[in-house]
């Protein structure tokens, strides 16, 4: 403890693991503390199941009927990874997977190329190579919601046509607006047809191919991921290019455009953690932080068990700087547990399941993130499904009942109301900086932003995910095939 | 126990290779370049046990034949490769470093996950580290799989003179941990150091079906992993093809 530091973190959440591994792998001394004697702070997966009840206070154990303890490993925060994004990354392939025909052999090379759309967070996995600690499964189907039943999500015009979403001729114009997305190019106006990126809003654009209340409800909710309806008025450009996104990356995967990884979420932090060590990070679990001390406006060190680590700039998730934080909302999650897939889900062993909140009268969606113990996060022959959204009623509980009804028999249930954090201090004249709670939305792009929003308050420079690669070689040993 | 544990101790420099004709020809041949043939196991082992016990150096003095009195805790080593020849089979071990993270007990837990061995570590020399082995078994027990191979090795062996834990106490810990094997060692004068790791990937191998699938995934688990490097003067990869 009784040392200099360029960087001390508080929380091994995620947001707070990956900005530590950034600053470890750019030559940072990092001392990274967190109070619990576990990694993950709110973003942790909870084992074994034994410490989950005991969480919820729970005075019983769990029953002989859920299994061995040990085989759980329980996600307090539902999301799922997005396998599309912007950006292609030559050289990586996909073990286990088939390779299409974008291949491309550089003969010189004798390397394969691969064209790989990511999401943000699986772009920071590739780049700093915290791949090499993780397996992850394609989440089986994605699904929304209609008139109190699910239907799975059509994003191509083989799916819009097979689907039970729409009548016949709402299918011709859902597919001709699909193929009118798919062909979309910002950069070549002859494939505008009419609509300017930049001026037209999404909802004349809806308008133009004549769709129906219901299409427009899942087309922005369930594939564009938007979680209110603030989309419409607004230039269509992004909204074409998410919707052009998730179609791609479903057509690579066949099943969602989803990833998650076996374990449980909790493997993510850890992952970027031990990044973090190799390069020189100090990791310590099970530490008390009784005070951050300030001088003249700005941090000078952590004090704990009457030692006192100094540092130059402090990194912490909310919980660790109750005074320069503000409440920004709340979020329910339940934690469900069955016996049995979701039904009409084609006993899919993982899903996602959303709830436009056009359906169900809300401000903002519910989603339903369903995975199990083929993702060895619960015992054999149980699932978990966790259902979440903002709260926006003094009855949380009450809202989310139509997600509740999908899931019906439910074996087990976990509520938890939880406040929603951002900082009030961007750090410029403190040097500390909070990140933000972790949200509502079903992935981690938000997640993303705040972490490359805290590396720009602390650096002063944009993020660049070239600054995550390992600077050094640190595997060593023969080269294998 | 296995007469090969009780070869005198050798200098330093005297090469991985036992007496016997084991087919592991790991240690001679590590300069020899391997025949371009793709293993057939790829193995997860990590290394635990407290600070100072001589984890990393066990690790290098098996894959490097070196030895570095002087270096302390270990930074800027995520895992080392070997590859050796076992039963007839090409084997790609892969051996995981702690990170340093053992230093305030705080190795994650998913760093016990994928281990097929595990080898922890103490040294004879230091009470603490013997007295510490009930807390690794802890997190063994919570975290890895249960069919990973254990190892306990008592480390420092050329230290003879300052020995604080006999034989019998680390043999008498292991006894007590079903499948639990033991051994002591000197990674410093290279002592029992290959055969430690040769025995414990040959316990793996034959709890291993006869016939593994090329690919130790199973189909629908994706790993993200890039393509490594190939160095140019082998003949062209193998296309991953589905």
């Amino acid at each position: 403890m009784d040392e200099e530091y360029d960087v001390i973190v508080l929380g091994t959440g995620l947001t707070e693991c990956i900005l530590s591994g950034i600053m470890s792998v750019n030559g940072k001394k990092v001392l990274h503390m967190d109070r619990n004697p576990y990694y993950g702070g709110e973003s942790s997966s909870i084992t074994p199941l034994e410490e989950l009840y005991k969480r919820f206070n729970l005075p019983d154990s769990p029953p002989e009927s859920m299994g061995r303890g040990r085989d759980w490993n329980v996600d307090l925060i539902p999301k799922f990874l997005m396998a599309n994004g912007q950006s292609a990354i030559p050289g990586f392939v996909f073990e286990g997977m088939n390779i299409s025909d974008t291949l491309t052999t550089d003969d010189k090379m004798q390397r394969v190329f691969v064209c790989v759309i990511v999401g943000q967070l699986v772009k920071m996995l590739l780049y700093t190579e915290v791949t090499r600690y993780l397996d992850f499964k394609v989440v089986e189907g994605s699904f929304v919601y209609k008139g109190g039943k699910i239907f799975k999500v059509p994003s191509t015009e083989t799916e819009a046509l097979a689907s039970n979403l729409m009548g016949m001729f709402e299918k011709r114009r859902f597919r001709k607006f699909l193929v009118f997305v798919a062909n979309f190019d910002e950069n070549d106006p002859k494939t505008f047809e009419g609509v300017d990126p930049k001026t037209t809003t999404m909802r004349d654009v809806y308008k133009k191919f004549d769709l129906g209340q219901d299409v427009i409800d899942f087309t922005g909710h369930a594939l564009a991921l938007y979680r209110t309806d603030d989309y419409l008025d607004v230039p269509c450009l992004e909204t074409i290019n998410r919707i052009k996104l998730y179609s791609e990356s479903l057509a690579r995967y066949g099943k969602s455009p989803y990833l998650y990884p076996l374990y449980g979420l909790g493997e993510l932090p850890q992952g970027f953690a031990r990044l973090s060590a190799i390069y020189g990070g100090t990791y310590m679990l099970n530490k008390p932080v009784d005070e951050i001390v300030m001088e003249g406006g700005h941090v000078v060190g952590v004090k704990s068990e009457g030692e006192v680590a100094r540092c130059k700039q402090l990194i912490c998730d909310p919980s660790y700087i109750p005074d320069r934080v503000r409440k920004a909302g709340q979020v329910i999650r339940v934690i469900c547990v069955l016996s049995h897939p979701i039904k009409n889900t084609n006993d899919a062993n993982s899903c996602q399941i959303i709830i436009p909140q056009n359906q169900v009268n809300r401000n903002s969606d519910i989603y339903v993130c369903m995975i199990s113990y083929a993702h060895n996060v619960a015992a054999q022959g149980k699932y978990i499904a966790i259902v979440s959204t903002t709260v926006e009623t003094s009855e949380p509980e009450t809202e989310i009942e139509p997600a509740l009804e999908l899931l019906e028999p439910i074996d087990k249930k976990f509520v938890a109301i939880s406040d929603l954090y951002e900082p009030t201090d961007d750090g410029t004249e403190s040097q500390v900086f909070a990140s933000s709670s972790y949200d509502a939305t079903t992935h981690f792009e938000t997640t993303c932003n705040d972490i490359k929003d805290i590396y720009k308050r602390m650096t002063g420079s944009d993020f660049d995910f070239e600054n995550m690669k390992r600077k050094q070689n640190d595997v060593f040993g023969e080269d294998e095939q | 126990m296995d007469p090969r544990y009780d070869i005198p101790r050798r200098a330093a420099g005297g090469g991985g290779g036992s007496a016997n004709s084991s087919p592991a020809l790991g240690a001679q041949s590590r300069r020899r370049k391997m025949p371009p043939r793709p293993a057939d196991f790829k193995l997860q082992i990590i290394i635990i046990g407290s600070r100072g016990v001589g984890k990393t150096s066990l690790m290098e003095r098996f894959t490097d034949d070196t030895f570095c009195e002087a270096c302390k805790s270990t930074v800027g080593v995520d895992f080392k490769i070997k590859t050796v020849e076992l039963r007839g089979k090409k084997i790609r071990l892969q051996i995981w470093d702690t990170a340093g993270q053992e230093r305030f007990n705080s190795i994650t837990s998913a760093y016990y996950r994928s281990a097929k061995g595990i080898v922890l570590v103490y040294d004879i020399t230091k009470q603490e580290t013997f007295e510490d082995l009930p807390k690794w078994m802890k997190m063994i027990d919570k975290y890895a799989s249960e069919e990973a191979e254990l190892l306990l090795v008592g480390n420092k062996l050329d230290c003879e003179t300052d020995r604080i834990i006999s034989r019998q106490q680390g043999e008498r810990f292991a006894s007590r941990i079903s499948g639990m094997r033991f051994c002591e060692a000197s990674a410093k004068d290279n002592f029992n150091v290959d055969e430690i790791f040769l025995k414990l990937v040959d316990d793996i191998l034959s709890k291993m079906p006869l016939e593994v699938p090329n690919k130790e995934l199973s189909n629908s688990v994706l790993s993200l992993q890039p393509e490594p490097e190939v160095p140019p003067e082998l003949p062209p990869p193998r296309m991953r093809c589905c």
